[in-house]
């Protein structure tokens, strides 16, 4: 077994970017091309249900809030289970702005990351001082507070959610108009977010601000005397994580057209920090394909559930199972090059 | 180059440094010796900023190092090896030596610094794609010492660097810390082991619970009776 999950590729060439990552892109673009319209060719007949359509765009957005957790949990080695509320702050943003003023959904994109950013501060300046166990419960209570605030606010709907947000529209078009599912323009959309942000990422971890967050993770006294400003560091890795949360908030608040607070959760928040260690901190790779992997995982057993005719679901079996073995053999995750707590 | 006028540290209750005073000139090893407790890294991390003074100022090139943070004052020359080595253990070698020139900006002569390192150090040139944490004691505060260095320092704070090495490895940290004097940078070296540091040093305080006790060359204090009974065991 150790053997088999050590030969798993890791190391060099990330995705999307370097000498073998442009052909990942370009690849991964035209097959996204393809299985978006291969439907519109033949009208006749569904050859991709809206429902694998519907997993794509979950993959999509997952790594998005995975690469985006990435920063934090894999950079600077800080647990975060309170990022599901930036998501959510996101898209609630999004929702009342849309819903209740009338403004434009593009517009509110950078209203909702900015106020996502802007409530990471005072998490930032907590996370000053602790680290560990200390920041999992400060992060944890956090996100369950905003959670409580989204349900007991009854303008946003109160534990009921904010339904019948409207659609983006591009040339006049609204998303959920074009395309055979509708669902076409939203996974090209999260589509060029994810290779953005992984663009980003790549940028970032062989620059002066990627060595400095590697030596706050690796040695916070040590880094400070290296004259590294871990103050500063720390606060930009959490706040940009949070924007980029935010980001993806507003997408799934306009994909969706439903906002509710159990995008708040801590279900939500274990998720996406699952999918990054899953798939490998510090990865690109691991935190698209952790994403990926948690994403489809599920759906694919439910269905096996429903074939089998089983009266329990397996994938809960199989997940804790998945979980163990992993970090007994591969504690660096699947795609990771080293652990990093 | 270095001057510390009565200066207080208080975690909390605590009195930690109690109105202590030092200096250290250009070109010089000075050690300051003193048991467990006596104060001996809450100096040197308050003369890095790193925690606040309640009293007193220290000023490095001759100017007050008040209100600058502690990368200013690696930027402006001073390097600290921290006590049990603190390499960044996940790194590579090469990447711990980077980290070290972190606060300056000429790439050019980073680079001719980190080749002057590897010629000096060869155990660090065949392992500099080696995980940091896995080189040996001696190997990682060898590593420690030249990633202060990357950062071309003026004056280099050593915590103890003889701590948890064998005598051996001792010997050579302390020929190197002779080395790195002979090429220029000034150094005040912080121990528990007395009689090694006494030996290459010029100058040496003693400090007792938060203050300086006894000041003197290194000379004369290896000869004075109270350090040999408290500290050098014979």
């Amino acid at each position: 077994m150790k053997k088999l999950l050590a030969r798993l590729p890791h190391g060099k060439g990330e995705w999307f970017f370097g000498s073998s990552g442009r052909a990942t892109f370009f690849g991964s673009a035209a097959a996204l091309l393809l299985v978006c319209f291969v439907d519109a060719l033949s009208p006749s007949a569904t050859i991709i249900p809206p429902y694998y359509k519907h997993i794509l765009f979950s993959c999509l957005l997952y790594s998005i809030l995975s690469l985006s957790l990435n920063l934090v949990t894999g950079f600077v080695g800080q647990l975060s289970l309170g990022h599901a509320a930036f998501f959510g702050i996101g898209a609630y943003v999004t929702g009342a702005l849309t819903k209740f003023y009338g403004i434009n959904f593009w517009l509110t994109i950078p209203a909702a990351a900015v106020l996502a950013a802007l409530v990471a501060v005072p998490l930032a300046a907590a996370a000053q001082r602790v680290k560990g166990a200390f920041l999992v419960v400060i992060t944890y209570g956090f996100g369950e507070v905003l959670r409580y605030v989204a349900i007991n606010t009854d303008f946003l709907g109160g534990s009921a959610g904010m339904p019948g947000i409207k659609p983006p529209t591009i040339f006049g078009f609204a998303f959920n108009r074009v395309g055979p599912s509708g669902k076409e323009l939203y996974i090209l959309l999260a589509f060029a977010l994810v290779s953005l942000l992984s663009f980003f990422t790549w940028r970032i971890e062989k620059s002066r601000v990627g060595y400095a967050l590697s030596a706050i993770r690796e040695d916070e006294i040590a880094a400070v005397a290296m004259g590294v400003n871990t103050k500063y560091y720390k606060t930009l890795a959490i706040v940009l994580s949070a924007f980029l949360c935010g980001v993806a908030g507003s997408l799934q608040a306009g994909y969706a057209s439903f906002v509710s607070p159990e995008m708040l959760s801590s279900t939500q928040s274990i998720l996406i920090l699952t999918m990054v260690i899953v798939g490998g901190p510090r990865s690109i790779k691991g935190s698209i394909l952790g994403a990926a992997l948690l994403t489809i995982l599920p759906e694919f057993f439910h269905s096996v559930k429903d074939w089998l005719g089983l009266g329990f679901d397996p994938w809960m079996i199989l997940y804790g199972l998945i979980l163990i073995i992993l970090m007994r053999f591969r504690p660096q995750g699947f795609w990771g090059k080293t652990t990093v707590f | 180059m270095l001057e510390v006028n009565d200066l207080h540290v208080y975690y909390g209750n605590i009195h930690a440094l109690k109105g202590l005073s030092l200096h250290v000139a250009e070109g010089e090893i000075v050690s300051l010796i003193g048991a467990n407790g006596a104060g001996k890294t809450t100096l040197l991390t308050a003369i890095m900023n790193q925690v606040p003074r309640a009293q007193g100022s220290v000023s490095f090139l001759g100017r007050p190092t008040a209100g600058m943070t502690t990368p200013m004052i690696v930027r402006s020359g001073m390097t600290m090896v921290p006590e049990g080595r603190r390499i960044f253990p996940r790194c590579s070698v090469l990447d711990n030596l980077l980290l070290g020139a972190y606060a300056r900006k000429d790439k050019k002569s980073v680079r001719r610094d980190l080749e002057d390192i590897f010629t000096s150090y060869p155990r660090l040139a065949e392992r500099r794609r080696q995980i940091a944490g896995t080189l040996s004691g001696g190997e990682q505060q060898m590593l420690s010492i030249s990633r202060a260095l990357m950062s071309r320092p003026r004056l280099m704070l050593l915590d103890e660097p003889s701590m948890g090495l064998s005598p051996i490895i001792v010997e050579q940290v302390f020929a190197t810390i002779k080395t790195i004097n002979e090429g220029g940078t000034t150094v005040l070296l912080v121990e528990q082991n007395a009689n090694q540091a006494l030996r290459v040093s010029h100058r040496g305080y003693v400090m007792e619970t938060g203050e300086v006790v006894l000041e003197d060359s290194s000379a004369n204090l290896m000869q004075n009776a109270q350090v040999k009974e408290a500290y050098l065991g014979s």
